[in-house]
């Protein structure tokens, strides 16, 4: 398990040369120094394995070269894992639910996904920008703090908002239209916040509420379509406690169970990428170097799910 | 060598770059040849297949030697 990120950046967000920079920074250390802290030698490795995608090029290519090598070394199978597998497969190992319907929400992916026939398929989904990158850019626009996290620091705020401001509501069948939302809010919000119609908290609590209630109904229409009585969120924006308490009054009207993980989870992290190539390792499903690519663009039902029934 | 001509080969450049790269060991040289339409690319490329390369031998120095199977 390899896994740490912490860089965004103050004013544009991740960017590819810089993440490649910082991966390529520290990736031998944190390789190293996860090894000792589990007290492992390679040969108490089964596989290697690495993000194939999605994601940006130059760090998903620094990190592949660092496991073909130590595969190589150690005399390991690699093992090509989905990102957003990864999640799902995370997700489901630490809450224990079974089969559920799965909402992926982070700043780069919004996905509504119910797993069917030896795929992960993609009921619903954004048709433009990620919901945590609208909450990203949104604080950016009223100057909210990156630290810890711009959606950590909305979240607050919204807690003290009082006055619910109309935002557009966009769902579009089974998928969802962030980018609109956030033009409408990047033009009203100076004028209602000079004018002292509402406060910055307000308009915290009315982005939130907007955009959660959007991603509620397509994963409670998701649901109503596969007969699933579980949901999961996974995905940085999963850590949001006011989405899943939302998450969870939908999912007690309907009597089913709500299974959520905290931030430690929830955001990026190595073991999510070791409990999908376990898992697929332990099917017999293993990459030969020569495969060994990576891609930017890699869907979730691209995925032949092999290690579930 | 090998190890590091396997962990450098399986990238293809990008297609649109115009520029192609072969990588072919012998003995104990890796080589690699490029061709590119601009002079441009091929800095790029080659750029970045040193920082690349730089990369895999601080892994193997880091990690290695090989383990005996």
């Amino acid at each position: 398990m390899i896994g740490c990120i912490n860089i965004s950046n103050k004013v544009a967000g991740f960017l590819p040369k810089e993440t490649a920079k910082h991966h390529r920074s520290v990736i031998l250390t944190v390789l190293r120094e996860a090894l000792d802290e589990a007290s492992l030698k390679p040969a108490d490795i089964d596989c290697v394995a690495y993000t194939k995608g999605p994601g940006m090029g130059a760090p998903l290519l620094t990190v592949v070269l660092v496991a073909r090598t130590v595969a190589q070394l150690w005399g390991k199978p690699l093992v090509g894992v989905n990102h957003c597998i990864g999640h799902i497969e995370m997700g489901r190992l630490i809450t224990g639910a079974n089969n559920p319907t799965v909402l992926y929400v982070s700043g780069g992916n919004t996905q509504v996904i119910a797993y069917s026939e030896r795929r992960y398929r993609i009921f619903g989904e954004t048709i433009d920008i990620a919901v945590g990158n609208c909450l990203d850019r949104f604080a950016r626009v009223i100057k909210i703090s990156n630290d810890p996290s711009p959606g950590y620091n909305i979240e607050q705020m919204a807690k003290k908002g009082k006055q619910y401001i109309e935002l557009p509501y966009t769902v579009k069948g089974m998928d969802v239209s962030f980018s609109g939302i956030l033009s409408y809010i990047e033009m009203a919000a100076h004028k209602l916040l000079s004018s002292g119609q509402c406060t910055a908290e307000d308009m915290c609590f009315s982005l939130q509420e907007t955009l959660f209630s959007m991603l509620v109904e397509i994963t409670e229409r998701a649901m109503a379509h596969c007969g699933s009585q579980e949901v999961l969120i996974v995905g940085g924006v999963g850590c949001n406690l006011r989405l899943q308490e939302m998450m969870g009054v939908m999912c007690e009207e309907r009597g089913a169970c709500l299974f959520t993980t905290d931030d430690r989870f929830c955001i990026d992290n190595g073991a999510m990428i070791a409990q999908a190539g376990w898992e697929m390792f332990r099917v017999g499903e293993v990459t030969e170097l020569s495969d060994s690519w990576i891609t930017q663009r890699y869907r979730t039902d691209e995925v032949e799910v092999t290690w579930r029934d | 060598m090998s190890i590091a001509f396997e962990s450098l080969s399986p990238d293809q450049e990008p297609r649109s770059a115009g520029t192609t790269k072969q990588l072919s060991t012998s003995d104990r040289v890796l080589s690699v040849k490029w061709t590119a339409v601009e002079a441009r690319s091929l800095r790029v490329s080659a750029n970045s297949f040193l920082d690349h390369l730089a990369l895999v031998l601080e892994t193997m120095d880091a990690f290695g030697p090989p383990v005996q199977q």
